[in-house]
């Protein structure tokens, strides 16, 4: 168990470094000079050089990565291109935003997933069965932001939702709920439309086992074998699939954010991009798949502790 | 038997399937439009006619028309070759670089299988359109940069199928015979090991294909993909969210068409993984496992097995 | 649940299982009758796919919802076919009790030893009275564990199945099915998957269990040295029927169907059945099983039979006694191993 949880984490800050060195690329990738982009039609020799002072981009690449590298780890990203503030502090400024709408989106997914789901796996190629599975495979292929423009022409006006913009919890839980709620069924959807075909094939995988006929063999009842020895054991293969599918929810996220207008993280990268602002896109992916690999390496722990024969293999 | 036989079968088999036929006519449907575009639409994407523009949907136009007054219809039907294209080129890059890691990584394992997978690790760490924007934030926007950017994306997953399905072949007797005698890898690779992963990898394609139809329509939609004037989907899309009040249908049928198209190739991928796997397959015809002929062919699952005791 | 009649502890009549499958139904079992007394043990033998197992199933209504089974199963006085799945359940468990394979997979991996066997008797506490309370149900699964032989019972339930070695899980399972000290005891090929040494300890202590609690036994097996070593009867299947049936000994000394022949023949040695064998032989045989959804017409055998005459092609060949509590359903019965097939198919 132990070997297990530590090889988790090596093999996580093995994958950390390796999106450092990526994310850091994306500054040395510009093609032509980032600085004189950026600024484009103000730059002047002293703005550039004064720019590149501040990003430390006159120093050499490997002394560039290395105080990059140790500046994200003290939690400093550099200063934006565009406004000159701190990354970090734009970002952090975007976060209960992002997160709200992924936790929300998450909760949406697993309220579509789980009944559904397990109503398929419990009567298989029956016609509940065969809605859940025509339902999900139209979940699946709906464009997120295609949904997301019709959700907001012909549901939001129904209910007098807002299409865009975001209210902090703390400020007014209710608006925050109506803030939140049409972007979070847009990401819901789909991904609740993928978990479930893995709900549906994670039971029925699980209740055609040999040790499920075991335990109806010993006369328990329906809601025992299927609570404690088809439910119990479809939660691994479950837990496994949770963690990839966070990787297409907070895809999801991006995109719907900015169908939206959600001032999110996603936004924030897609401004980022369209203004030429480097060290801010940088930082916003750095972000996102820093969430992805601590969600993940969470999920893998998690596993470990409902699998008791992880780590004696 | 053949390899063009073979896939003829398959062929067949997919469209006695409900999901199958349905994906593949829509397919064929969206391929005829792509070929076919220079004839059904003579005069182009932008055929502008400002008194009727953001006109309803009618008999003249039958999606509507734009706030140029172009047919949205007309439009939908010149975008269907820029989604598929942008779709083949970019899974046929990932298609051919993750296969490559895939097989290197699970033929030869050890610490080129540790580099290669962790590095895809690294990139599957990105939300796919995270990514492609930042690729194309390097590049600079454009069809042909979508094509590169969403090819990268979807690498690692094509490198994970495809070591699966060799880690799963290349213990197999005949693999380890052909490598006792010293035959060269190259030709192991080809001959046992790659046809062997072939239906994982093309289920995948088709999956694929749907994911990277629906990239590009997110990046054009974002404006990075596809430029204006040409015509695609997702750009249709972006422009229609400006007069969602006064004309939905601009963004509507697009959406639709994307949709659609998408679908079908998820559910082409749906019906070659039950014809294609065997291991689901099995699990399509068999009533409970261990159960003794129960699958009717009178060959239960391993049943004579002589185990050890642990 | 102990027997307390005098009649057969399981009877079985004319039992037919058949299940769904593209090419049309599949007949898996067509006709069977058994009968095993209590304390009796009664091996079933055959090969993959013949319906042993699906037979055994079939009865405690453990097949998937697909299946259709008629016929009749007499248990302790009570049919059972066609019970309500509430009745069922209060037969699983007290009146059959079930040992599967392989105890690596028929035991859940992920949870321990005490939650399995504490499941299974407090899904039947109260019908006996006592045994109730957790510490009750505790100690009972303690006293199982011991009696089945496991060294630390204490260990054993805090244990998860990967835990054990494989002998200890079997040992795990058969405590888990005779929990309820069951009428009836069926084992599932239950020491295949088992090296040699261990499967002698398995049976000797199923043996010595049966003789305790006067349990009837239903020994699945494709193994005839387990059969010789355990069984009182034996019933030969073959294509979801019984092809031969009599006592162990008159079995063994005059195999009178062609298929039992052939089965005896391909055991290396008949007269030390114990000994390590490759098993992988055991059944080697010309030919394949037939297909069981397209079975050929009369009897099944018929095209793998080395004696085959024209009239078994269409012609269902019935049980027919040869000795005492012995009967075969060939129409060539032939008494002697050695006569030369063409003379008996003559004769």
């Amino acid at each position: 168990m132990k070997t297990y949880i530590a090889s988790r984490l090596a093999q996580a800050a093995v994958v950390l470094a390796g999106v450092a060195v990526l994310v850091f690329s994306i500054m040395q990738l510009v093609p032509g000079d980032p600085v004189r982009i950026a600024l484009g039609t103000r730059y002047t020799e002293e703005a550039g050089a004064a720019l590149r002072e501040r990003a430390g981009l006159d120093q050499p690449v490997l002394v560039q990565f290395f105080s990059w590298a140790g500046s994200a780890l003290t939690g400093d990203l550099g200063v934006s291109f565009r406004s000159g503030e701190p990354v970090t502090a734009l970002i952090v400024e975007r976060l209960p935003a992002t997160i709200s709408l992924a936790v929300v989106s998450i909760v949406v997914a697993l309220l579509i997933a789980v009944p559904l789901g397990t109503i398929s796996a419990l009567r298989p190629r029956s016609v509940v069965d065969g809605v859940a599975t025509v339902f999900s495979q139209a979940g699946i292929s709906i464009p997120d932001f295609w949904m997301g423009i019709m959700l907001i022409v012909f549901v939001a006006p129904l209910l007098a939702l807002p299409t865009g913009g975001y209210t902090p919890l703390t400020e007014d839980p209710a608006a925050w709920a109506r803030s939140v709620v049409l972007p979070a069924i847009t990401v819901g959807v789909t991904s609740g439309s993928i978990l479930t075909r893995f709900v549906r094939s994670a039971l029925l995988e699980a209740a055609d086992s040999e040790h499920v006929r075991t335990a109806r063999s010993k006369g328990l009842g329906r809601g025992t074998v299927l609570g404690w020895h088809v439910m119990r054991n479809a939660l691994l293969p479950f837990v496994t699939v949770v963690g990839v599918q966070l990787a297409y929810l907070l895809s999801g996220v991006v995109v719907v954010e900015i169908v939206f207008s959600y001032p999110g993280l996603g936004e924030l990268a897609l401004q980022a991009v369209q203004a030429r602002d480097f060290p801010l896109l940088q930082g916003a992916v750095l972000l996102f798949a820093l969430v992805f690999l601590v969600i993940n390496l969470a999920v893998d722990l998690s596993y470990a502790a409902l699998d008791p024969r992880v780590g004696t293999r | 038997m053949s390899g063009l036989a073979r896939a003829g079968r398959t062929l067949r088999l997919v469209a006695g399937r409900a999901g199958g036929a349905f994906g593949l006519a829509v397919i064929a449907l969206v391929v005829l439009l792509a070929l076919l575009d220079d004839l059904l639409v003579p005069g182009g994407p932008n055929q502008v006619d400002i008194p009727n523009r953001l006109q309803p949907p009618s008999a003249g136009a039958p999606m509507g028309t734009d706030q140029l007054g172009r047919d949205v219809l007309d439009r939908v039907i010149l975008g269907a070759s820029v989604s598929l294209q942008v779709g083949f080129v970019a899974v046929g890059i990932s298609l051919v670089a993750g296969v490559l890691v895939g097989l290197l990584a699970g033929y030869y394992r050890g610490p080129l299988d540790a580099v290669l997978m962790r590095s895809m690790d690294v990139l599957f760490a990105f939300p796919a359109i995270l990514m492609a924007i930042a690729v194309l934030a390097l590049l600079g926007p454009g069809t042909r940069n979508a094509m590169i950017a969403i090819g990268i994306v979807y690498i690692p997953i094509f490198a994970r199928v495809t070591r699966a399905a060799v880690l799963s072949v290349s213990e197999e007797v005949y693999v380890r015979a052909s490598r006792s005698v010293g035959s060269p890898d190259a030709r192991i690779l080809l001959t046992h090991v790659l046809p062997n992963a072939a239906p994982s990898i093309i289920v995948q394609t088709s999956v694929s294909l749907a994911f990277a139809i629906l990239s590009e329509a997110a990046l054009s939609f974002l404006g990075l993909g596809t430029q204006p004037p040409s015509s695609s989907w997702g750009l249709m899309l972006s422009e229609g969210r400006g007069f969602l009040e006064q004309a939905w249908w601009m963004a509507f049928f697009p959406g639709f068409a994307i949709f659609l198209t998408v679908l079908a190739f998820n559910l082409l991928g749906d019906a070659l993984r039950d014809v294609l796997d065997p291991r689901r397959r099995s699990l399509m015809t068999a009533g409970t496992g261990g159960a003794d002929g129960s699958t009717g062919a009178g060959r239960a699952a391993g049943e004579p097995k002589v185990g050890t005791d642990g | 649940m102990a027997d307390t009649s005098t009649g057969p502890a399981l009877q079985v009549d004319d039992l037919h299982v058949s299940f769904p499958t593209p090419r049309g139904p599949a007949h898996v079992v067509r006709g069977l009758d058994l009968t095993v007394a209590p304390g009796e043990t009664l091996a079933v033998v055959g090969e993959s796919g013949s319906g042993k197992s699906v037979s055994m199933l079939a009865v405690l209504g453990l097949l998937p919802d697909a299946a259709t089974v008629t016929g009749s199963a007499v248990l302790g006085g009570r049919q059972v076919l066609g019970a309500s799945e509430s009745e069922l359940r209060s037969l699983r468990g007290p009146g059959v009790g079930m040992v599967f394979q392989d105890p690596m997979t028929s035991l859940n991996p992920v949870l321990t030893v005490r939650r399995q066997l504490v499941e299974g008797l407090r899904a039947h506490a109260g019908r006996d009275g006592a045994r109730r309370g957790k510490d009750a149900l505790l100690a009972r699964a303690r006293q199982l564990l011991d009696e089945v032989g496991l060294p630390d019972p204490d260990r054993a339930l805090r244990s998860y199945p990967h835990q054990l070695s494989g002998g200890q899980r079997q040992r795990v399972m058969i405590a888990v099915a005779l929990a309820h000290d069951p009428a009836v005891l069926v084992a599932d090929e239950a020491t295949t998957a088992l090296d040699v040494t261990v499967q002698a300890q398995i049976l000797a202590l199923v043996r010595r269990l049966q003789d305790e609690h006067g349990t009837a036994v239903v020994w699945i097996t494709h193994d005839l040295g387990v059969v010789a070593g355990i069984a009182d009867r034996v019933a030969v299947m073959y294509s979801g029927r019984v092809v031969e049936t009599g006592t162990t000994d008159a079995l063994f000394a005059e195999p009178t169907h062609p298929y039992t022949r052939g089965l005896l023949a391909s055991l290396p040695d008949i007269d030390d059945p114990a000994t390590g064998h490759d098993r992988a032989d055991l059944l080697a045989m010309p030919g394949l099983p037939p297909d069981s959804v397209d079975p050929p017409a009369g009897c099944a055998f018929a095209p793998r039979c080395p004696i085959a005459h024209p009239d078994c092609v269409g012609h269902e060949q019935q049980l027919r006694e040869g000795g005492p509590d012995h009967a075969a359903a060939t129409r060539c019965p032939v008494p002697d191993r050695t006569a030369q097939p063409q003379e008996v198919a003559r004769g």
